[in-house]
């Protein structure tokens, strides 16, 4: 027996004018509930992008001049901020899917491995599509951060600067501090001169000398998909990456340094 | 307006569907469901019987209000006790006190299918010990509860119950799991 009239409530609808809310109306409050999924996944995909960026530009080619072990510079090179960011932003879409029409039956691996899944085809596009390095210029930040503070270091070999002048086998460059540098180019190998020129930054592998000049065997154009050079073509870098061993000259000049040899030590 | 008896050969998804344009196939509904989601409530709550009419009231009026929200993918019943469930925790939040499950003499025989699902015999389940069946049941925590609840009592499969609580069916299971582990453990000392 049924103890509550189907009458009654029916009435109760008429008397109030209670009327079905239109299906638009649902349509659109589960698009409103897609967003905050969609956004988490771009965003994932600008961290993967930003993955990619810190991986390959982590500066394998300067390695030996950076780092002298393999395992610190992999301690170095992992960009662990991406990482992290990409985790929190991956637990972030489980809630916002949870919150959809039907996303509630998903499980959480599920859920979050097609968000990795996006995320990754997504990061892979973005890193691969902005062929010119304009639109993750925030993402480099932190990599060209780490870079900079790598390269800021004249008294254990590297030196980042503007070339000012050059004269015969001296330049001058002048380093992020606004200090000048009397650089003697004569020992540095001949096929990373090509890279000096007024005005653009360079990066110089090398050693500091009594008179606090520097003596550089290596240079290297800094602006490899850098900030300086933002027009700077991704697949000039391959052209102009240093592919040869540190030469037995090179070798030379850095071992005569009491300073490197002191740092390195 | 549609005919009383022509209502009777529809499903449920079908009355949902043809509610929209005449209320009658929704008053079907109600004449289905009313009886159902009034015992859940009661189940779920120590409400008095008007409490639980209004809940189960105001749940239909939800549902017709919400009718085109309603998923033909899933089955009605589900979608009608999502909304009673849901309800029914509003209305606990308003008397500000916590859903609790309730075991009325008319369902005697679930502790034959709790016993039977925990692996114990049917035969030792005296009156002494489904009391303290019911008593264990009640100091579970409220996501076991409703588990148990939507399980034993409304008998509801995993997605059915997965599609009310609206949780993945895999969180049933583990939770179905640990709530019958719970249960045992808590029992051992009376067996």
């Amino acid at each position: 027996m049924n103890t509550l009239n189907p009458q009654d409530i029916l009435e109760k609808i008429k008397k109030d004018d209670i009327r079905p809310r239109a299906k638009w109306f649902f349509v659109l409050e589960h698009a409103v509930l897609w967003i905050p999924g969609a956004i988490v996944t771009l965003v994932g995909g600008v961290a993967v992008a930003g993955m990619f960026y810190s991986g390959f530009n982590s500066g394998w080619e300067y390695r030996e001049f950076t780092h002298d072990s393999l395992l610190n510079f992999f301690i170095d090179a992992v960009p662990f901020v991406w990482i992290i960011s990409f985790g929190l932003f991956s637990s972030l879409i489980v809630r916002a899917l949870r919150t959809t029409h039907s996303g509630y039956r998903l499980s959480a691996g599920r859920i979050l491995l097609s968000s990795v899944t996006a995320s990754i085809l997504l990061g892979g596009l973005i890193y691969l599509a902005d062929d010119t390095y304009k639109a993750d210029s925030f993402i480099r930040y932190s990599v060209h951060t780490r870079e900079k503070a790598i390269w800021d270091t004249p008294t254990q070999g590297r030196l980042l600067g503007v070339v000012e002048k050059i004269e015969n086998k001296m330049i001058s460059v002048k380093d992020q501090k606004g200090e000048v540098w009397s650089v003697d180019i004569s020992q540095a190998s001949t096929t990373t001169l090509p890279f000096v020129k007024i005005g653009e930054p360079i990066r110089i592998v090398g050693t500091t000398t009594e008179d606090d000049d520097f003596v550089a065997c290596r240079v290297f154009p800094w602006g490899i998909g850098g900030v300086e050079v933002p027009n700077q073509k991704r697949n000039n870098k391959i052209n102009i990456m240093p592919k040869q061993k540190v030469s037995t000259d090179c070798e030379e000049v850095l071992k005569t340094s009491k300073h490197f040899n002191r740092e390195r030590n | 307006m549609a005919e009383v008896s022509n209502t009777l050969l529809l499903t449920d998804e079908e009355l949902a569907a043809l509610s929209v344009s005449d209320t009658v196939y929704f008053g079907e509904l109600i004449r289905r469901y009313s009886d159902t989601l009034i015992r859940y409530v009661l189940r779920r709550s120590h409400a008095t019987r008007e409490d639980a009419e209004d809940i189960v009231q105001n749940s239909f009026i939800k549902m017709y209000r919400n009718i085109n929200d309603f998923d033909s993918t899933l089955k009605f019943s589900s979608w009608a006790y999502r909304i009673t469930h849901n309800e029914t925790i509003d209305w606990y939040r308003k008397k500000q006190s916590r859903p609790q499950l309730y075991i009325g003499n008319e369902d005697e025989n679930i502790f034959d299918s709790i016993a039977s699902d925990i692996n114990i015999e049917k035969e030792i389940i005296n009156k002494e010990i489904k009391k303290e069946i019911e008593n264990i049941i009640q100091t579970l925590d409220p996501k076991y509860q409703e588990i148990i609840s939507l399980r034993f009592f409304e008998d509801k499969n995993y997605d059915e119950i997965a599609d009310i609580l609206q949780i993945p069916p895999g969180t049933v299971a583990i939770r179905l799991s640990r709530a019958k582990k719970l249960l045992k453990e808590k029992l051992a000392n009376y067996l």
